[in-house]
């Protein structure tokens, strides 16, 4: 008894002792005597040199029979395998440097990641002092934050050399300078150089970009930004119709980047008009007498059944509606699918707010043929594909790291993933979703039942029958970091080509917006305004920075990304397939659908179209964020020339041009036509006299119909037709 | 003690009594003790035996109290296992990630008689086979016999795809191994054929006990790191049946053919009642990791050690079994 | 005292070091000087240097098995040794699967890199890395290897420079294209398949009542709209190279004959398939795919890709000897003896008309398969360490590069690699790794990823 009172009294004195910190606002002296707390000072220091990495011992089988927890994200499982595991093998309390965890780093047994510390390191000496101290496991605090300076950083010109500090924050009050524990890596090695000794970051090439720093459990991104051109420029006379303005002018004039000039009502009038709706323009409206009244027209078309269903398809995509049968057994049928479809396209006509929308999807039960958001849990395959969809559609994080180990890049631990599996793991996912009463998820890690557990937050009691209402609350929440975000940031790049974040379902702190605040304000607006995804599109459709040219200016010219110039959409395979069909006057057949049905309006996504297939429809059995056209540029081109899709109609009895040509319209008259329904402009007499070598007014148009029909085919095919500029 | 089997309405009556006996082994001038990782009886019974990273260490029994230190010539010692006729000490262990062997000591002399050098890691596990041959189970994944006769090595095995952690030879000329590649192997022990892989387990497997019970078909347990603990008949590949513990089995041994006692990472032993596969009982043993459980051949008290060079004695009552005598 | 001294007064490092160096061999300088003495990059047609000048990457969709393929473990345990037996190659003391004997006898022109190591294991960022050559970044999308040897190497014909068959679509959110450069130097993916019988390239003939005149009335009215239109272009539109290309190949029959395999005769059609006695149409596609990838070689196509799948398969490994998993109708479909066919016919029929000098042929897969077998008896994915080999187009055929650990799980002897491997195809191919492409933010990117290595003993 006297013995174990002892090791206790020893055990004690180790905490006591402390490690060097300060109060805020001192400086913090390293104390080599102090107690090495092994959660705040080793498995940094593990991180740092790449210990835990994956492809070392972070590995989901740990390498050479030792294994680390991904980045350190279980000390104490760290812990256990360093001290206790195979007998205690790893540290040599006789001979302390001989310990086989100081050997292996130090290479002095065969080590298959190389030499990683010298003896004069202040790793080694850390080390070999723990095991000095008895090798016990310190935890002497929790991290709260941690905080590089600078965070985010405007260099006057490249090639400047910029010290980095890192400051952790703990729980009690106390902070450390931890640069030294902290490792940094550049996003793009060519574009920033670290010097990791010295802990120092240069950036190389002007733009900006990404410096992860990993201290710990925390990863912090630094954004390093080098002007684009040489001389400071002004902005303060561009228009600022609102915060979206004030936002993206401030980081223009950080970067130097001028901008392109505004758009002319017709420009708008077509832009918007594709955004909002899908469609091209209508010709009623004479730009001629009076300018454009853009807010008014924002009003009618986010009013108008067309943005119902183009935003209905939208969505459909975003949920990834397919009916699919699979080994004979049905997983979602045609009518479950298009019932989802047309529940989406009635919240949006109900002006529903997405919050409610998301929590009526989240925590549907039901028969998914007469409940449309019941077919939402018949999408997914099994109960963890169920929270793939579920995190990158409401939350953009693509949580799938997530299920064999703590997300890398993000705060996702295994709890996180398999807690929210549990819940879909009750759902019966059947044409009918109703509750499990035995359905479970087998923690991965535990080989037992998972507790059902809100992402980053507490567990649920053990006997909860349904956790979704509970999580539809955390996220809906005006709290919740992550639900806003994500859908302003897809309405964002619906409108502007690119996202804040992208890719859109990405989100983490390792992969950040480019205009943060922006995202930020975005998102608030959002919540404030009762989550209306028709407030927002409004904003920002009224914007200066929406209503900027295309066409670059001088300088402007390689940016992707800063919106210093619109970037040119490729018009959606549905809405160039609608926008043909809407210029030759013909539809294709899509799938059984009704002849004349928009390919916007398709409420399956597996509806059999080569059309659309062709000009690279996204399967929805995958994400669709981020989907090139699968079939290639030239295989495109191939088809536009020699396949069905416009050939087949651009002369067919009853389209457009056969009827201009029955009505005895001149050659001209038909170009002029066609420019207006297809381009929403008049041809420039350049355009018309060109033409003229192969047309001719004096002869009738049914005498010329293979030139005008080859007109027609080159106005489907030039870039004007084909992109939202 | 008998190994008659307890009629199963008193199975739960069983009394674990302990003994606050404890002892540290010396604490070094680090002031640290390294955890205990074998234990073993002497032959007489009146003393055990420990191995840690300071050697090989002699207490008295029941008193716990130091006699003797031994030294051995690695660094890092794994197990150690008596001769059956309890004339020599086997020591096994190594130099991390350079080598591995077993020494061999006269008892009770505690005199240096030769050694093996042979493994590239830590030896695990020492099974005697007679007086004059010994197996030695290594971290690289071999196996190794040798005759202490001649001094020579006569056979290895190969077949682990890991770290060998335990070994166990059978009455009838079979060896079962068992490590952290989650298989238990049966082998030829003369050939050095391997005959089965069970690989039911889905972790390492970290120890093997042979059933005293006598029967045609042999009877093991094996305990792993997934907490389970597993009965079979190896030489059939038969697993019988398992149990699953709170806490990973570190060592096993069994108290007569109905029970066995596991030794848990946390620090605590449990009973289990083979015919139900039911934990019947746990108790707390020792702060840390308890790698070692042996129970002592005449009185079946129990000795269990680990993390910070603790031991503890704990007397076993079976009442029931007692009145039978 | 010091820490890491032994008694002996010596570090420990040193016996750990010793031999662990590896000599240097010749210098890049001096090959490049060698190769650039005979071709003047970037290389024209016809140029009778050893260098290659057309590339074939045959890439086993989904992750080859290395221990079942390249780099069988026949002393390893039952559980990572897998079903599959191994034979002796010509090289001594050489074993590859049993299933690949028509291989064995050609290992004197394949070199086998059995060291290959990366750190992606999941489909997309594995395929990315090692077509790319580039680790993938958010911050750039870099272009395909195929890509660049596009935009790099001349293409005496019509024909695409770049061209997939059946196809290469991006798999699990993979980009897999040109990534910064222009898209016509995107792959040309057939969209069909040639081990099918409903085989054809689609849209390469008119539409019914079209001609030349009107494809190039066509032609010229959309590149009048683009030239007169409202959009200010920011470069050469690379629209009209695309349209470009299209109509050059839809005027040109005979570049459209080079789709044609009816062309080739029958002996040769049946050289490449795995069961003469089955419907050629039906037998294992690997074959016809590498013949197609023969003839567009044979005529100038700088960089073919046959992409073969059905490779990802984690549950029993038999079937890869016998069927293509999910094909019930012959065993003629057997993958892995498919390969063995294929490989050998594409290296024997290369080197009978005396190209294979010129045609670099590679074998290259996602990544490899977990030593041990799972559950189920297949394997899982394993980038740690895997096999890739590369035959002909001035590869120094007959030897094995690296080795892997006893179980196939790490690599033992000279990690490379994708970068370093880029870095050996674009040498192989006359393109200097280190010469610079520029991306429309005007940043300069080389070829291969700057800390990437030649593996030198590759080059004959």
């Amino acid at each position: 008894m006297r013995k174990i009172t002892a090791i206790w009294i020893l055990v004690a004195l180790g905490m006591s002792s402390g490690i060097a910190v300060a109060r805020a606002g001192d400086d913090v002296p390293e104390q080599q005597s102090s107690a090495v707390d092994f959660k705040n000072d080793l498995v940094p220091m593990f991180t740092r040199l790449g210990c835990n990495a994956g492809k070392c011992h972070g590995s989901a089988m740990g390498r050479g029979g030792f294994k680390l927890s991904l980045y350190g994200g279980s000390p104490k499982a760290d812990f256990n395998q360093i001290v206790h595991h195979l007998g205690g093998r790893r540290i040599n309390f006789t001979d302390p440097s001989s310990s086989l965890i100081l050997m292996k780093p130090a290479e002095l047994v065969e080590h298959g990641g190389g030499t990683l510390i010298e003896e004069d390191d202040p790793a080694a000496r850390s080390l070999l002092r723990w095991i000095e101290q008895g090798a016990p496991y310190l935890e002497q605090r929790q991290l709260d934050r941690v905080v590089v300076t600078p965070s985010r950083l405007i260099a006057s010109e490249t090639g400047l050399e910029t010290p980095l500090r890192v400051t952790a924050y703990f729980d009690d009050g106390l902070h450390r300078d931890v640069t030294h524990l902290t490792q940094f890596v550049a996003e793009d090695s060519n574009a920033i150089t670290v010097d990791s000794v010295r802990a120092t970051a240069r950036v190389e090439r002007p733009g900006r970009h990404l410096l992860i720093a990993r201290y710990s459990t925390e990863v912090v991104p630094v954004e390093l930004i080098a002007p684009m051109t040489s001389r400071p420029i002004d902005l303060s006379l561009e228009v600022r119709r609102n915060y979206v303005d004030d936002e993206i002018l401030k980081t223009l004039e950080e970067l130097r980047l001028p901008v392109s000039t505004s758009i002319d009502d017709a420009t708008f009038l077509r832009r918007i008009t594709l955004d909002l709706t899908g469609r091209l323009p209508s010709l009623d409206a004479d730009l001629t007498v009076a300018p454009l009244n853009r807010e008014a027209l924002v009003n009618d078309l986010l009013a108008s059944e067309a943005f119902i269903a183009y935003y209905a398809s939208k969505l459909s995509r975003l949920f990834r509606i397919q009916s699919k049968i699979d080994k004979n057994k049905v997983t979602t049928t045609p009518k479950a699918a298009r019932n989802f479809h047309d529940w989406l396209a009635e919240q949006l006509r109900k002006g529903r707010g997405y919050d409610e929308l998301a929590r009526r999807v989240i925590t549907a039960t039901g028969d998914s043929e007469t409940h449309g958001p019941a077919t939402f849990f018949t999408l997914a395959e099994d109960a963890r594909l169920q929270t793939e969809l579920v995190t990158e559609i409401f939350m953009g994080s693509r949580m799938k790291c997530a299920n064999c180990h703590n997300h890398p890049l993000d705060q996702w631990t295994q709890d996180d993933f398999h807690g929210l599996t549990a819940m879909f793991a009750k759902l019966t996912r059947q044409q009918v979703i109703q509750l499990n009463p035995i359905g479970r998820n087998i923690h991965p890690n535990t080989g037992e039942m998972a507790l059902m557990k809100i992402p980053g937050g507490n567990f649920l009691p053990r006997e909860t029958r349904d956790g979704r209402g509970e999580l539809a609350d955390w996220l809906t929440s005006p709290e919740n970091p992550f639900f806003a975000k994500a859908i302003v940031n897809r309405l964002w790049k619906s409108l502007m080509g690119r996202g804040l974040v992208e890719p859109v379902d990405d989100f983490r702190s390792t992969n950040p917006a480019t205009h943060p605040k922006l995202l930020e304000l975005l998102a608030e607006d959002f919540a404030d305004h009762g989550y209306d995804l028709r407030h927002t599109l409004r904003t920002i459709a009224l914007s200066g920075t929406y209503a900027r040219s295309s066409n670059p200016v001088d300088e402007n010219e390689s940016d992707d990304r800063f919106y210093s110039h619109a970037f040119r959409k490729p018009l959606a395979p549905e809405v160039l397939s609608d926008a043909i069909s809407d210029v030759l006057g013909i539809s294709p057949q899509y799938g059984d659908e009704v002849p004349g049905t928009r390919a916007v309006a398709l409420r399956d996504g597996a509806v059999a179209s080569d059309a659309l297939d062709i000009l690279g429809r996204c399967d929805r059995s995958k994400t669709c964020e981020a989907a090139p056209p699968s079939i290639g540029p030239l295989a495109q081109k191939l088809h536009l020339m020699n396949g069905e899709l416009l050939n087949g109609r651009i002369g067919a009895e009853g389209g457009r041009l056969k009827n201009l040509i029955h009505s005895d319209h001149t050659p001209s008259e038909i170009i002029d036509s066609f420019y207006q329904v297809a381009l929403n402009r008049r041809p420039r007499p350049e355009e018309l006299e060109f033409f003229s070598q192969w047309l001719d007014d004096a002869r009738p148009s049914s005498e010329q119909m293979e030139p005008l029909e080859d007109f027609v085919w080159g106005l489907m095919t030039c870039e004007e037709f084909s992109v939202n500029h | 003690m008998t190994h008659q089997r307890l009629p199963a309405s008193r199975r739960l009556r069983i009394v674990l009594l302990s003994t606050w006996a404890f002892a540290l082994t010396a604490v070094n001038s680090w002031g640290q003790s390294p955890p205990i990782t074998d234990l073993a009886f002497s032959p007489e019974g009146t003393s055990i035996v420990a191995c840690s990273q300071d050697g090989l260490q002699v207490f008295s029994w029941p008193a716990l109290e130091k006699q003797r230190s031994i030294t051995v010539s690695f660094r890092n010692l794994h197990c150690l296992a008596f001769s059956n006729d309890g004339q020599r000490l086997a020591l096994g262990g190594g130099n991390p990630s350079e080598n591995g062997g077993v020494e061999i000591f006269s008892w009770p002399q505690g005199k240096s008689l030769m050694s093996f050098l042979d493994h590239e890691d830590s030896v695990m596990e020492i099974a005697w086979s007679g007086d004059q041959k010994i197996v030695t189970a290594g971290r690289d994944r071999r196996l190794i016999k040798y005759d202490l006769e001649t001094e020579e090595r006569v056979q290895t095995y190969e077949g682990h795809s890991r770290g060998i952690n335990a070994v166990s030879l059978l009455p009838q000329g079979a060896m079962v191994t068992a490590g952290h590649d989650a298989s238990v192997r049966v082998w030829d022990d003369d050939s050095g054929t391997l005959l089965k892989t069970l690989s039911q387990h889905t972790q390492p497997v970290n120890a093997i006990a042979v059933c005293p019970a006598e029967s045609a078909l042999p009877m093991v347990a094996t305990a792993a790191k997934d907490r389970t603990v597993r009965f079979w008949q190896p030489t059939i590949g038969r697993l019988m049946r398992y149990v699953r513990l709170e806490s990973e089995p570190l060592d096993i041994t069994w108290l007569n053919d109905s029970f066995l006692v596991a030794s848990c990472v946390d620090g605590r032993l449990r009973c289990v009642d083979f015919e139900n596969v039911q934990v019947v009982e746990i108790r707390p043993a020792i702060e840390g990791w308890a790698y070692a459980i042996t129970v002592h051949p005449e009185d079946g008290s129990l000795a269990i050690a680990g993390s910070r060079g603790q031991i503890r004695r704990i007397t076993l009552t079976l009442p029931t079994t007692q009145s039978n005598d | 005292m010091s820490l890491f001294q032994r008694c002996d007064g010596i570090t420990r490092r040193n016996f750990v070091r010793v031999g662990g160096l590896s000599a240097l061999g010749m210098g890049l300088g001096q090959f490049f000087h060698r190769r650039r003495l005979t071709a003047s990059a970037p290389s024209t047609h016809g140029d009778k240097s050893t260098q290659a000048r057309s590339c074939i990457l045959i890439w086993l969709d989904g992750g080859a098995s290395h221990l079942d393929l390249f780099d069988p473990k026949p002393n390893a345990p039952s559980e990572v040794r897998g079903p599959f037996g191994s034979i002796a190659t010509r090289l001594t003391g050489i074993r590859i699967s049993e299933h690949l004997p028509q291989t064995s006898n050609l290992m004197d022109k394949i070199a086998l890199i059995r060291s290959v190591t990366s750190p992606f294991g999941v489909h997309n960022f594995a395929l990315q890395y090692l077509m790319t050559g580039y680790k993938p970044t958010p911050a750039l999308e870099y272009p395909s290897m195929g890509s660049t040897v596009a935009h790099l190497l001349q293409n005496p014909g019509v024909l695409p420079s770049n061209i997939a068959i059946p196809d290469l679509s991006s798999r699990d959110g993979a980009t897999i294209g040109n990534g910064f450069l222009p898209s016509s130097t995107k792959h040309f993916s057939l969209g069909s398949d040639p081990g099918k019988s409903t085989y054809k390239v689609r849209d390469l003939d008119f539409y019914q009542g079209l001609d030349v005149s009107r494809l190039d009335r066509r032609r010229k009215m959309v590149n009048a709209m683009n030239r007169f239109g409202d959009l200010k272009s920011q470069a050469e539109s690379s629209g009209d190279r695309d349209l470009e290309q299209a109509y050059r190949l839809i005027t040109s029959d005979r570049a459209k004959a080079a789709f044609n395999l009816e062309e080739e005769p029958q002996q040769v059609r049946e050289r490449y398939s795995l069961d003469p006695r089955a419907n050629l149409q039906d037998s294992n596609n690997i074959g016809q795919q590498c013949l197609l990838a023969r003839r567009l070689v044979e005529r100038g196509v700088p960089f073919v890709t046959v992409n073969n799948t059905g490779w990802d398969n984690h549950l029993n490994l038999a079937t890869y000897a016998n069927r293509n998993p999910g094909d019930s109708r012959s065993a003629s479909h057997a993958l892995i003896p498919g390969l063995d066919k294929a490989i050998a016919a594409l290296i024997g029929d290369l080197a009978d008309r005396d190209i294979l000098d010129e045609t670099l042929v590679l074998i290259m897969t996602d990544f490899g398969r977990t030593p041990k077998i799972n559950s189920t008896g297949g394997r899982d994915h394993w980038p740690n360490c895997f096999s890739v080999a590369m035959a002909g187009g001035g590869v120094q055929g007959g030897q094995v590069i690296g080795s892997s650990d006893a179980l196939g799980e790490f690599v033992a002897d000279r990690p490379i690699t994708p970068g370093d491997l880029s870095s050996t195809i674009y040498t192989l191919l006359g393109l200097d790794p280190s010469r610079e492409l520029t991306t429309p933010q005007g940043r300069p990117i080389r070829l291969a990823p700057e800390d990437s290595k030649v593996i030198e003993d590759l080059l004959a």
